[in-house]
């Protein structure tokens, strides 16, 4: 037999299909239980998009997926009995390679943050829910200030960052998505500078629920001269790190995204069922304003997000300080949005189709008495 | 025989047997008030308050009798609350909260409402301390005891609502009595009184000013009065009723209470005749002039309006077409038994037991057929009241699951006719009215939706079809149940077990197409709702968990590695996966899906899980072996 025919049939035997389900489920199990303890991001990391589990030989989501993709594509290919009373089989598995196509793209072509607006303010900037970015804002221009921005994999032990334009370079010594400031016991360290003199950054436990977390890093800056030095920098620091007289300030924050237009908060209301406090609806009246000036009014409410451009703006959440009502909206880009309706629609067909077409087999009128 | 349906006609006559309204019940049973963000009968707000307290929705009097209605004994209890507080015993089947109470167990787990009181004043320093910490911090038994604390307020507001409109205040002096236009001793209420505040504290700013040793007999009476009415103040805490519509041209949807509109000095005419109708209300109570009742309650009711379905929400509660449903399957269940065990050897014969055994049977068509049509029917009257789709809380899944499980086998029986379809009916119709009843404890069932559930059209596709799916899972499992037991008792009946084994494996591809459309529905009203369409959420998960597990026994059945017998097994475990992905996952309080309140489900849940493993080890073990000694 052909080799490819013969790996071909062998990678589409059901048998990798049952146990890759097997282990599938598992992992489905382990990583929604642990979400009562892990959250929901960090469990998604660790059991569902992961290649390995716990850096070890033992599959992640991820790779399972993969491996039915691969078994699916095989019995499609090699595999599958043409005949008419398989086509619904056929189609079904059809639509599950176009549904796991999809996820593969949303898992590496979306991207979803906050985009916070107090009423009557306008915002265009939307911020990770995870992930971090080390920014230097460069303030040499009269006009403009320039941001260069560091994120992903820069943001790991021994990562070296370093940019056209910028005359220093930064060492990753520690960074960790949520850290402690903890005044120093002892006197500071001849290379540490700026809050480093005073605070040491510790590494914790993620915890469960965002707002929780505060992400810390510490830098090794070298090309400044006197400045070259050990820089603590936390999430929501009040005080600006800046170098060089001046000229550049350091920070770290989510990471941010632009929009291609803004949203201006016109009106938040929250309604409730009378007599009670529980929610009814909560809504947000917003200007949809374009980069040419030109606004158009838009609601947007539990259950009616706004979808322009290839974003979907979602009402999230909101915050009451004193007589300022701020709106959160949910901002999500997906590249991979349609291939789910795609996908769906060929696989309730395929089903369908199966029962159809096999219903007689299934219907039994003999007794069991 | 014939003792056996005469037994079976007493037994289901006296399950049918309903609670009975007192007279001003009757009338009053479909006056509106406004609770838990909806506006509903009296009757029902009076059903889910006892169901709360007592854990039932009808009392049975001490001297014997019918039971009497939630109605009447809300009526009792808000006109008489003192002898009420003696003749009702609020059921707590948790030891430990009464041990916190410091009060004694008790077997029946009743406890009188003074004890209980008594018990929390006791630890009231305890009750601070618990209420000011954050939800997740307190204990199990610290959360019982603030549930039970909540109840038990609910319980005594709800008792003083109609305190103000009693006439039991009067003033003895002569003199006194004439300013407030009424004649020495005669009763009046406290509305009486508050309407002629102004005279009342114009009085008092005169006395404040004269001395103490000055004042007359005249000013003693008065101070004493007043003192009379300031021991009500209490009562003006009362906001759990409210009754009292807001006027026609208000905009404000927030109906209050006759209480809290004594806190105003400027209540609108409007207002006042609906306050004066519930006074003359509760005088024509205490008199029995029930004419007089009637024709202020019809006044009363015409000018609060917002009648919207709540006749028929009174009809559906009084019919409570879920009990009649299930009273259908326990008879059913009985007759099924005799249908097998003796109908079924005389059917083809002749005679009066040919009769009677088709009597059997069309009397197990029909108990079946009318229990189906009751839960739809229920279903339906429920969709109509709160105008929204079937299911859209817990305790709706669990009836809607229940009749589509309940149609299915129905339809199943219609190919079979061997009593298979009307057996997993019968399971599935009597199993999940106890899992509905756990849930109809908590309290109202026709409560009103958080922002996120408010209806679209995706969610409510959604979660129609996925709860279609548990229905038909729960279904190929029962018959996964049933194929074992009929493997390990009849092993060579192959031909039966081989037609039993193709009908499971067609409802589990059913079950299979509804569950993945529901999940993929699921996903769609994510993303039109929240622009993603898979976010591992807990109840995500769960509905995918069911899906892999159905295609996981289909795919090991075609690729060799599972044999009838282990199939069997892996639908009677299908259960527990629904089970987990239905409320199991709702006791992990994380994601988006997190409003169903379960804590409660727990046990049970571990219990079932752990029954279902147990009987899929054994009955897979026996039924092998069973089969294998058969040539």
């Amino acid at each position: 037999m052909n080799p490819i025919l013969s790996w071909g049939k062998r990678l589409a035997s059901p048998k990798i299909f049952y146990y890759s389900l097997f282990w599938l489920m598992f992992l489905l199990v382990v990583g929604t239980v642990r979400q009562k303890w892990d959250g929901l991001y960090l469990c998604q990391e660790i059991y569902f998009s992961s290649w390995f589990l716990w850096d070890s030989p033992l599959p992640g989501g991820r790779l399972t997926m993969t491996v039915i993709t691969i078994n699916l594509l095989s019995k499609l290919i090699f595999a599958s009995p043409w005949r008419l009373k398989n086509l619904g089989i056929i189609i079904t598995h059809v639509g599950a390679l176009v549904l796991l196509g999809g996820g593969i793209l949303t898992a590496y072509f979306s991207t979803e943050g906050a985009l916070v607006i107090d009423e009557g303010a306008s915002n265009h900037i939307f911020q990770d829910y995870h992930d971090h970015e080390l920014t230097i804002i460069d303030h040499r221009h009269e006009m403009v200030d320039q941001i260069t921005a560091f994120s992903g994999s820069y943001l790991q032990e021994n990562a070296l960052m370093e940019a056209p334009g910028l005359d220093f370079t930064m060492e990753v010594l520690l960074y960790s998505e949520n850290v402690e400031l903890k005044p120093k016991e002892g006197p500071a360290g001849k290379d540490e500078k700026g809050m480093a003199i005073r605070f040491d950054i510790e590494a914790l436990q993620r915890d469960p629920e965002d707002v929780n977390n505060r992400g810390g890093i510490r830098v090794h800056l070298r090309g400044l001269g006197a400045e070259d030095g050990i820089y603590n920098l936390a999430e929501f620091s009040e005080v600006p790190q800046t170098l060089a007289n001046g000229r550049y300030t350091l920070g770290l924050r989510k990471k941010s995204y632009r929009l291609p237009f803004s949203i201006e908060l016109i009106d938040f209301e929250k309604q409730v069922h009378p007599g009670t406090t529980m929610a009814r609806s909560y809504r947000s009246l917003v200007n949809v304003v374009e980069a040419d000036g030109s606004r158009r009014k838009v609601d947007i409410s539990m259950n009616e997000p706004l979808r322009t451009r290839g974003y979907t703006l979602f009402q999230a959440s909101f915050s009451q300080e004193g007589q300022v009502e701020t709106s959160v909206l949910t901002v999500v880009e997906n590249a991979g949005r349609l291939f789910p309706y795609i996908s769906s629609g060929i696989i309730c067909f395929g089903i369908f189709i199966h029962l159809v077409l096999n219903l007689s087999r299934y219907i039994n009128r003999r007794s069991v008495a | 025989m014939r003792h056996f349906l005469l037994f079976v006609l007493l037994f289901s006559s006296s399950l049918f047997a309903r609670a009975v309204h007192s007279p001003e019940a009757k009338i009053l049973k479909d006056v509106v008030v406004q609770d838990g963000g909806r506006l509903k009968p009296l009757d029902t707000f009076a059903r889910n308050l006892l169901l709360g307290v007592h854990g039932k929705s009808s009392i049975k009097p001490i001297e014997g009798g019918p039971k009497n209605s939630a109605t009447s004994w809300l009526l009792d209890l808000m006109l008489n609350p003192e002898t009420s507080y003696e003749s009702l015993d609020f059921k707590i089947p948790l030891p430990a909260v009464i041990q916190a109470l410091g009060l004694e167990v008790r077997k029946d787990h009743r406890y009188p409402f003074m004890k209980l009181r008594q018990g929390m004043a006791s630890i009231s320093q305890d009750l601070h301390k618990w209420f000011a910490k954050e939800p997740d911090d307190r204990t199990r038994t610290q959360r019982q005891v603030l549930e039970l604390y909540h109840k038990m307020s609910k319980y005594y507001e709800t008792s003083r609502s109609l305190t103000l409109f009693k006439k039991d205040l009067s003033i003895e002096l002569e003199a006194l009595a004439k300013d407030f236009s009424l004649e020495p001793g005669q009763k009046a209420s406290y509305l009486y009184f508050h309407l002629q505040s102004d005279l009342l504290r114009e009085e008092v700013t005169r006395i404040s000013s004269v001395k103490e040793e000055e004042r007359g007999e005249r000013d003693q009476a008065l101070l004493k009065f007043v003192a009379d009415l300031s021991a009500r103040i209490n009562d003006q805490q009362v906001q759990t009723l409210f009754f009292i519509p807001t006027p026609p041209n208000v905009v404000d949807e927030v109906w209050r209470t006759p209480w809290a509109l004594m806190g105003s000095h400027d209540i609108d005419e409007w207002t006042l005749e609906r306050l004066k109708e519930w006074e003359a209300m509760v005088e024509a109570i205490s008199m029995g002039r029930l004419d007089e009742l009637e024709k202020v309650a019809t006044n009363f009711k015409a000018a609060a309006a917002h009648r919207h379905n709540i006749e028929r929400e009174v009809k559906f509660s009084e019919s409570d077409p879920f009990t009649s449903s299930f009273i259908c399957f326990l008879l059913g269940s009985l007759l099924l038994l005799v249908r097998w065990f003796w109908a079924a050897k005389r059917i083809d014969g002749s005679g009066a037991g040919a009769f009677m055994a088709k009597a059997v049977y069309w009397a197990l068509l029909v108990s079946c057929v009318s229990g189906c049509l009751l839960q739809g029917y229920g279903i339906i009257q429920r969709m109509i009241i709160m105008n929204r789709p079937p299911v859209s809380t817990l305790y709706e899944s669990v009836i809607f699951v229940s009749f589509v499980a309940i149609a299915s086998c129905l339809v199943l029986e219609i190919f079979r006719r061997d009593g298979v379809g009307y057996l997993s009916a019968i399971i599935a119709g009597i199993s999940l009215y106890f899992v509905g009843l756990s849930y109809a404890d908590d309290g109202d069932t026709l409560g009103m939706l958080v922002a996120v559930l408010n209806s679209n059209f995706w969610l409510a596709t959604h979660v129609v079809t996925i709860t279609k799916g548990y229905g038909f899972t729960l279904v190929a499992g029962v018959m996964g149940h049933i194929w074992l037991v009929m493997a390990i008792w009849k092993p060579q009946n192959k031909s039966g077990l081989d037609g039993l084994y193709k009908n499971a494996i067609g409802m589990s591809l059913i079950a299979l197409l509804l569950t993945t459309i529901g999940t993929i529905l699921g996903g769609i009203w994510a993303d039109q709702s929240w622009g993603r369409f898979w976010g591992w959420d807990p109840k995500e998960n769960g509905a995918m968990l069911i899906v892999l597990w159905l295609l996981m026994l289909l795919h090991g059945r075609i690729s060799g590695i599972m044999k009838a017998p282990s199939f069997a097994a892996g639908l009677v475990l299908a259960n527990i996966v629904v089970a987990l992905a239905w409320f199991g996952v709702n006791l992990l309080a994380v994601g988006l899906h997190s409003y169903g309140f379960t804590d409660s489900i727990a046990y049970t849940l571990l219990a079932f899980c752990s029954f279902e493993t147990l009987f899929a080890l054994v009955g897979y073990l026996w039924a092998k072996a069973r089969l294998s000694s058969v040539p």
